[in-house]
């Protein structure tokens, strides 16, 4: 009998811990439920009718020919594809230093260097101009910029000051404008979001270090750069996946070209598509592209520890304990 | 409760008042019945100098509400247009993705080019029935035979030719006398360029001479982007890009590799063309052929009516033809070699229609009655084209213009890009490589490789010859 007692006291205390679940889940459903659905919309939705489209012969006619894998063993065999991996990869590692590296530097000279609040906002907003401006209209300002006549700002400055003869750079480094125009884009997110990291680490940090002989580069080191160890990694993966899925820029400066020197993995399915009119195909380099997107995100989860990032709190107040802070600030 | 009703009905009343009075597609009108007004969305697109591909419908409208009423038929045409100067590609895009939600305009004007692709994607109506048997057909029955064979796939005519041009040579008559040429050498360049006596490599030769002496910074100047341009030389050069009876594109290596030979030659080894040329902006490309800084442009005839129109010459602004006719040449594209035949190459407009119309009889009305010679050629002289009937070649105001006048022989030797939905892939595939040998990138024997590989890999079905 006592154990017929123990195993309905079993059951209740489990149905009870199912139901406070349930509860649980319930009340969180509100908070969860928009987002969850914006997810599903935006995310889910396309990327199944991305993957049923990939399986589909889908061209001009717009109609839903099934052909299986076909698509995906086209892509293994096709021989743009490795000139295509190598600038997306090319693109991507050197974008991102130029977003996280630069915008580091920013955050560090308009947040740490400046101390002036007003000088600091005026610099901030002035690198925040490439990201309010409509990409149509900052891609023209590169192409005026960069024009290959004598009458191109560049070039005529470059004549002025030095006298050399004009150039045509976007014919003869594509891959160089693209990766400075989409660089100095992102590093403005990276610039706002350091800066915030470092405006909140706690001034006695800055104090005790400066009591102690630490020069800037010295606070930068072992101050600053241990603080933001987790704004740091965030930007990384989040700039990361970003660039490898963005060609928008691209596009509109250089257009994959000259022949396919700039052309990446993001532009080549939408030309494939929306040039040539081979929308089954283009779904399944995007396809191959999601995968890929999300394998590199897991990697770097993984790598950067996604749980630490969430268990932890990556600063904590004045009023905080000593030891947790130490455990962060990793000297 | 009785006030809350009686507000309701006063604002149901004028709520339906108002909207009875927005509507479009039914308005009382006489005693006699009600007319019913269609709105027929017209879209068209071109150079600024082009819009009268829409506005030319509007106009017909009028005449064509006019016939109706005669007729008895309470029906009347209004036209909502819209004219497009960019992005060709966006235009038909947009176009496609509206059909398939069941929309999209009634009437567009496209390049001939893409009716096969627009036709087998069912986007627009076979109009055999409407030229052959409706009472509309009488006002088309005169327009070229060439014209309608651009205006056909798979045999059948699914759209109404609007215009048609052909590529020229340009040639700046300033630069050659400054060169030495005498007036009479001048005017006969046309001449032994249809004769075969100045060729592709005179050309290059003059170009370099000029750029030599210091009179032009560029020998030659091309579009910057694909164009149907490029086909024109590999049919100059003896190949062709399309097997009628097999219905396949073709991929013609020798042609092929000539074309790429003198794009390489004329921008690595003899440098008159820049190697940059097709990164170059459009309006720069203008404004240098304009103020003379190029010797030879590869433009088109609408062109002459694009400098009259917008404001490419930093002093001068808009161009008088007084002042082209003093400086500026035409001719055919140079036949490559001694006695060749030169040619060129149009690309005539049509008028389609599409499936999803709800009036496809007043849309194919409203193009039959446009195609008559007195909005013709209004189009063809305001806008630097060429006419598509007898008819309207012998109306006073064409015959008067002297441009066109001149170039209206160059139909003779005029071809045209071949109608396969794929051609786009062969074409574009054909422009970077293009580009590849004007950079230097490659060499053309490379770039014949790597054009091979990539239409090998884009297109089901393509003949390789030679």
């Amino acid at each position: 009998m006592p154990e017929l007692e123990a195993e309905i006291c079993e059951n209740v205390r489990a149905k009870k811990a199912s139901m406070e679940g349930l509860h649980k889940f319930l009340k969180a459903l509100p908070f969860l439920g928009p987002f969850l659905f914006l997810i599903i919309l935006f995310y889910l939705v396309p990327v199944t009718l991305t993957f049923i489209m990939s399986l589909t012969s889908m061209d001009y006619t717009l109609e839903w020919n099934f052909v299986g894998l076909e698509n995906f063993m086209r892509f293994f065999q096709d021989s743009s594809v490795k000139i295509v991996i190598f600038n997306t990869v090319k693109y991507v590692v050197f974008t991102l230093i130029i977003n996280v590296g630069f915008g580091f530097l920013l955050a560090i000279a308009t947040s740490y260097f400046i101390r002036n609040e007003n000088i600091m906002l005026l610099f901030q907003t002035i690198w925040m101009l490439p990201r309010m401006t409509p990409p149509v209209v900052y891609a023209l300002l590169w192409l005026w910029f960069l024009d290959p006549t004598e009458a191109g700002m560049l070039n005529s400055l470059l004549g002025k000051l030095f006298g050399l003869p004009a150039q045509n750079w976007i014919l003869n480094h594509p891959m160089k404008v693209v990766i400075i125009a989409n660089g100095l884009i992102g590093v403005s997110l990276a610039m706002v979001v350091f800066s915030a990291s470092i405006k909140s680490i706690p001034p006695d940090y800055f104090r005790a270090a400066s009591v102690d002989g630490a020069s800037d580069w010295d606070i930068i080191r072992y101050v600053i750069i241990p603080f933001l160890k987790w704004p740091i990694m965030f930007m990384t993966i989040w700039q990361t996946l970003s660039l490898i899925t963005s060609y928008e820029y691209i596009l509109l400066i250089t257009d994959g070209g000259p022949l396919n020197k700039s052309e990446v993995w993001s532009l080549f399915s939408y030309h494939k598509a929306f040039s040539n009119y081979e929308f089954g195909y283009g779904a399944a380099i995007s396809m191959v592209l999601v995968i890929l997107a999300v394998i590199i995100a897991i990697i770097m989860l993984k790598v950067f520890g996604y749980d630490a990032i969430m268990r932890r709190g990556n600063i904590d107040s004045t009023r905080g304990d000593a030891d947790d802070k130490r455990k962060n600030v990793a000297f | 409760m009785k006030k809350f009703l009686s507000v309701s009905l006063i604002v149901a009343l004028t709520l339906s008042l108002l909207l009875s009075g927005c509507s479009k597609e039914d308005r009382p009108s006489n005693a006699e019945g009600k007319i019913e007004t269609v709105v027929i969305k017209v879209e068209s697109y071109g150079s600024p100098a082009d819009s009268t591909r829409a506005t030319n419908l509007k106009e017909a409208a009028e005449e064509l509400n006019r016939i109706l009423e005669e007729k008895g038929d309470n029906r009347r045409v209004e036209v909502s247009e819209s004219h497009v100067s960019s992005g060709y590609e966006e235009y038909n895009k947009k176009f496609m993705l509206a059909h398939k939600s069941g929309g999209g305009a009634d009437i567009r004007a496209i390049g001939h080019s893409d009716v096969a692709m627009l036709a087998e994607g069912g986007y627009i109506l076979q109009l055999d029935d409407y030229v052959n048997n409706s009472e509309w057909g009488k006002y088309v029955k005169d327009i070229y035979p060439n014209l309608w064979e651009a205006a056909k796939w798979n045999g059948k005519i699914y759209g109404v030719p609007q215009d048609t041009e052909v590529r020229v040579v340009y040639f700046r008559k300033d630069v050659l006398k400054k060169l030495g040429w005498s007036d009479e050498e001048i005017a006969s360049l046309p001449e032994k360029i249809k004769n075969g006596e100045f060729t592709l490599e005179d050309m290059t030769k003059v170009a370099k001479e000029a750029m030599e002496k210091g009179f032009v910074k560029a020998g030659i100047y091309h579009r910057p982007n694909n164009g149907a341009y490029f086909s024109a030389f590999v049919y100059n050069f003896g190949g062709k890009l399309y097997d009628e009876n097999a219905n396949k594109l073709v991929f013609d290596r020798k042609a092929i590799k000539d074309t790429l030979d003198y794009f390489y030659r004329i921008a690595q080894v003899e440098k008159v063309l820049p190697s940059g040329m097709t990164s170059m902006e459009w309006r720069q490309i203008h404004k240098d052929w304009v103020e003379g800084k190029v010797l030879f442009w590869y433009g088109g005839t609408w062109h002459w009516g694009e400098y009259q129109k917008v404001d490419y010459h930093s002093e001068l602004g808009k161009l008088t033809e007084d002042y082209m006719f003093e400086n500026m040449g035409y001719a055919l594209v140079p036949a490559p070699t001694k006695g060749g035949r030169p040619l060129t190459l149009s690309s005539p407009y049509l008028y389609v229609i599409n499936s999803n119309t709800k009036h496809p009889d007043l849309a194919f009305a409203l193009v039959a009655i446009a195609s008559q010679p007195k909005y013709n050629v209004k189009h063809a002289v305001n806008s630097g084209h060429l006419v598509i009937s007898p008819a309207a070649a012998e109306d006073l105001l064409y015959k008067e213009n002297r441009f066109l006048k001149d170039v209206q022989y160059m139909l003779d030797y005029t071809t045209v890009q071949p109608n396969h939905p794929e051609f786009g892939k062969l074409s574009n595939a054909l422009f970077k490589a293009i580009q590849s040998v004007e950079m230097g990138e490659y060499t053309p024997e490379q770039a014949v490789k790597w054009l091979e590989e990539q239409v090998k890999n884009d297109i089901k079905e393509i003949m390789f010859v030679n």
